[in-house]
Parts: structure tokens; sequence; C-alpha cells
């Protein structure tokens, strides 16, 4: 039961009225701790032990964290809780990996058992919790069943946004009442989810999921197509879940942090960074980027570049087990230390060409987009192999020749047209792309649907939930967030 | 706020020393980015003369934090 899913809202419909019509405190909690726990066994079944387990480790590590008297055993007690609560991570997400790296080979169960939905999100969140808790940022929660729905809530469990316990735990209490205005915020989030998913990112994934799915056939300017379009797909579809996941609980009177903030307008990789899944960024940046540089902090540049380089290539292989991740990682955190220290010189040479500051803007936007979507290729293929088959294609003379004779054919009607059957066939998804873009900028300059005159908001409303509807009627099953594999 | 905390986060900031309070912190001001965060420690250990451990550094997510750090490091004017 995925969050674009028709029976996530019959089941989101039934929790929210069951959920005003109790009282405040105990009984709201109890109810969508139960709703909590049935949305994760009706995804992960039997897998509930890990997130549950997770749970119990933030509870009783919180507890002892704070309980020490003395500092002196402090610091194994927290690497202690910090490994009871990675267990399940490293067992169930990199220790196949790892084994397979060292020609070790696991033993049959262990080799077959499946990643449970969610399990970097939920870790990582209450390792967030515990450090916040070590460091005195942050009270222990003594009341199990808050700790217990800080880890599982529904919303967010499957895959984000990774809250903290200093922001979610106050919000507990759960005590509001209904209001008509925080229902109505919540709901246009849950549409505006719901389109970008189900009529943005579910059109972007069918010629995308052509050429990944065999790169060998494909030729260089389809690559590029297909890479551009993914990137478009992958934003449509996690901002759209986050959405989704941020309505709900807003819908509930719990407030959640962004996870997105028009990341395609930045200007380099290291403000990318601070609007693209900025919910696992700003943790990056807090528990590891900042203790990396505090200890490096007099180390100059080096200090700056080796904390970059490690806190990205974490955060790549936060993402799964294997070298593409690695890759993926890695590759972020050089151009954002490319960026931090060529960025002056850069600044230096657009005011020595006397380029307009509104064109500076574009070019950079247009230059850091085209860098996250090439290195994105590392983290939509299988095996490094065809990432390989994508980079050596994108930079080839091929592409410039497929490029020419495209837009000669195409533009100036001469010569035949090259067979790109995912180019001719998805013409239209470029519409999609410029409707996000469009809707992006309109977002950054203040301008939302929500302040619009009635009459557009109703058409607008009316015709994207119909495009909803249809797209649900015509396919049988939801396809799932791109986001729950990790 | 004393004067000479405002001073340390106004000249690495680059802000002035009435815009500094303790509410500031990274969420509100984009000047205090990770770049600028440890050029702020190393001016803060330096200014106050106080070694600052690594738990500390992490905590200290807006100026009343830093103060109250200070002051546990026997820093009375912060």
């Amino acid at each position: 039961m995925s969050l674009s899913d028709p029976a996530y809202l019959g089941f989101f419909i039934v929790v929210f009225v069951l959920f005003y019509l109790l009282p405040g405190g105990t009984a709201r909690l109890l109810l969508l701790l139960a709703a909590s726990l049935a949305f994760y066994f009706n995804l992960a079944g039997v897998y509930l032990a890990v997130l549950l387990f997770v749970a119990a480790v933030a509870y009783a590590g919180g507890l002892l964290l704070q309980a020490r008297a003395e500092k002196r055993n402090s610091r194994v007690i927290f690497v202690a809780v910090l490994l009871a609560v990675i267990a399940p991570l490293i067992l169930f997400k990199y220790l196949g990996f790892l084994c397979d790296s060292v020609s070790i080979a696991l033993p049959e169960s262990i080799a077959r058992l499946a990643l449970p939905v969610g399990l970097s999100f939920f870790t990582f969140a209450a390792i967030g919790y515990l450090i916040d808790v070590n460091l005195d940022l942050l009270k222990a929660e003594r009341n199990p069943l808050r700790v217990a729905l800080f880890v599982t809530f529904f919303p967010l469990v499957t895959a984000g946004p990774i809250e903290r316990g200093g922001r979610l735990l106050p919000q507990l209490d759960l005590a509001l009442p209904l209001s008509s205005d925080r229902a109505l915020a919540g709901l246009r989030l849950i549409f505006t989810g719901l389109v970008l998913k189900v009529l943005f990112a579910d059109t972007l994934a069918a010629p995308v999921a052509i050429v990944f799915g065999d790169p060998e056939s494909s030729l260089p300017l389809e690559k590029f197509v297909a890479v551009v379009f993914f990137a478009f797909d992958l934003y449509a579809d996690f901002a759209g879940y986050s959405l989704i996941a941020i309505g709900c609980a807003n819908m509930l009177g719990i407030d959640v942090q962004p996870n997105f903030r028009q990341p395609f307008l930045s200007p380099n990789i290291p403000e990318f960074w601070r609007t693209w899944h900025m919910s696992l960024s700003f943790w990056v940046r807090d528990y590891l980027f900042l203790p990396l540089r505090a200890q490096w902090r007099r180390a100059g540049p080096k200090g700056m570049i080796g904390a970059t380089l490690l806190s990205f290539t974490i955060l790549g292989i936060w993402h799964g087990a294997g070298w593409q991740f690695f890759f993926y990682g890695l590759a972020f955190g050089v151009l954002a230390v490319g960026s931090l220290y060529t960025m002056k010189y850069r600044d230096a040479a657009y005011a020595a060409l006397g380029v307009p500051p509104l064109v500076v803007r574009i070019i950079r936007a247009f230059i850091t987009f085209i860098l996250f979507a090439l290195v994105l290729v590392l983290f939509r293929v299988n095996y490094l192999r065809d990432a390989w088959l994508f980079y050596r294609d994108i930079v080839s003379l091929d592409m410039l020749s497929n490029l020419w004779v495209t837009l000669k054919s195409g533009l100036f009607h001469q010569g035949a047209p090259l067979d790109l059957p995912v180019v001719s066939a998805y013409w239209a998804d470029w519409f999609l792309i410029a409707a996000i873009v469009a809707s992006d900028i309109l977002v950054r300059n203040g301008v939302t649907l929500a302040k619009c005159p009635v009459l557009v908001q109703a058409v607008a409303y009316n015709v994207g939930l119909a495009l909803i509807v249809y797209q649900w009627m015509s396919s049988s099953v939801a396809p799932p967030f791109l986001y729950y594999k990790f | 706020m004393t004067a000479r905390v405002a001073k340390v986060f106004s000249e690495v900031l680059g802000v002035s020393a009435e815009q500094i309070s303790d509410e500031t912190s990274p969420d509100n001001t984009p000047q205090w980015d990770s770049m600028a965060a440890m050029t702020l420690v190393v001016a803060i250990e330096d200014e106050f003369d106080v070694t600052l451990s690594t738990a500390e550094i992490i905590s200290m997510r807006n100026v009343e934090i830093v103060r109250k750090v200070l002051r546990t490091k026997g820093v009375a004017d912060a």
C-alpha cells in the first residue's frame, strides 16, 4: 500500500476521522501507533519486528544515555547504543555487499533476507534522536508510546522526511482540535503530491525504464534524454511522496519539515543539496559533516575538503550497498568542493564579462542541473558497467552527430530524421518537464495555487483530480515510490 | 548579548552586530553556512581563549547555546 494508492487514502480517511472523534492525548497516541504498526505490517509483514526493535533501542538507549550518572562510561554506552540501533541496517542492507567484496559466502538464510521498507529512514531518525540525547540537546522521552510513534509514524516511516526528535516528540501531545485551515492546507499538499507522482513521475518513468533497462540498444541522444527525464522523474516521484507524507501529518496536527525547495533552480551543487532531500542532507550536515569538520577545524582547506568528501560519500552509501552509490556520493563531494573553491573566480569571470545577474542565474541553474542529472545515472543503474555506457555515449562525438541530424531534420527539414523511438514516442513528456520548471519558478516567487482566484483553483483541482482518478482506473497497481527501496 | 560575542559573530558572518541575537542560527542566517560555522568556532576559541569539544561544537545551533557553552567554560562576559 503505497502513499499514492487509493487504498492508502481510504485508510488515511478512516484514521483521520477516528483521530478527531477521540479526545487528545493517550487515546489518539494509541490510535496513531496502532495505525502505524498496521500500515507497516501491511507493507512489510514480519519485518515489522525490525521496526519495533529500532523503536525499542531508541527508547531504551535514550533513557540509558540520559541516566548515566557519570561521564566516565558514557562513550562506551553511546557506542553500544549506536551499534545496537544500526545493527539491522548493517545486517539487511550492507552485510551481503561487504561479504561479497571480500568473497565470504553468507548462509542462505541471511542472504535471502529482504530489505525492510524504510529501514534507512527510520534508523536515521532513531540515530539522530540518540545523538541529540547524548549531546544533551534533547531530554530522553520517558513515554515508550511516544518514542514508538516517533519512529513508526505511518506517513513518514517508508521514506521520510527524516524527522528530528526535538521537532516531532513535542508535537505528540496530539491535543489540537480539528482545524479547517490546517486540514485544507494538508489536503492541498496531498493533492499536489498526487499530481506530481501519478501524473508526472509515473509518466516520465516509462521512457526512463526503456533506456535504462537496455542501455546498449539506445543511441547517445536517447540516453541523454533519458538522463534528463530521470532527474525530473525522481524529483516528481520523491517530492510528490514527501508532499503526501507532510500533508497527511499536517491533517493530524503534526508539522513535518519540508524535503524539497525548488532544487532545480539552485545555482550550485552545495545550494542544490540544501534544497534536495533536505531532511537527509541536513541530517548528514548535523551528524556527520559538522563533527568531522569540528575535528579538523584547524586543518584549513584540507579539513573542509576531507569532511565534505567523506560526508557526501556516506550520503551516497546511505542509498545502498554498491560501488555505484559510493561513486554517486563521492562525485557530489568532488563537485561540492569544486564549487566552493571556484566560486569567487567564477563570480569574477561573470562580472568581468558583464553578464546580467538573471542570465548568470539561469546559466548556473542549468549547469547545476546537468551535473546533477549526469551523476544521477549512478543512482539509477544496477551496475557500474551500465553507467559507463551512458557516460561514454553522452560525451561521444556520436552524441553531437545525433543532435545535429535531429536538429537539422526537425527544425530545417533537411535530411532524414534519426530513428529515435524513445525520443519520438515520448516528445510530449517535455511539456511535463516545462510545467515542473514553470511551477517551481512561480512558487519560488510566491505564486501558489492557494493564492490564485477561486475559479482558477476550482478548475485546477477538478481537472487534476479527474486525471488522477483516470490514471488510477487505467492502471491495476500503483507504481511504488522510487525511494521505497531505501 | 555581550558586545564581545556580537563582535565575533558579526565579523565572521559579515552582518551588523545589531542583527546578532540569541536566536541567530544557521536556519535564519544564510551567512552561517557550513564553511562559516567552523570559521566561527575557530574565531570563538581564539577570542575567548577556550578549546571547544566536538560535542560542544555540534551542539552550538544558535547564539544562545554558544553563550551558554562559553559561560560553562568560565567566560564571564559571554
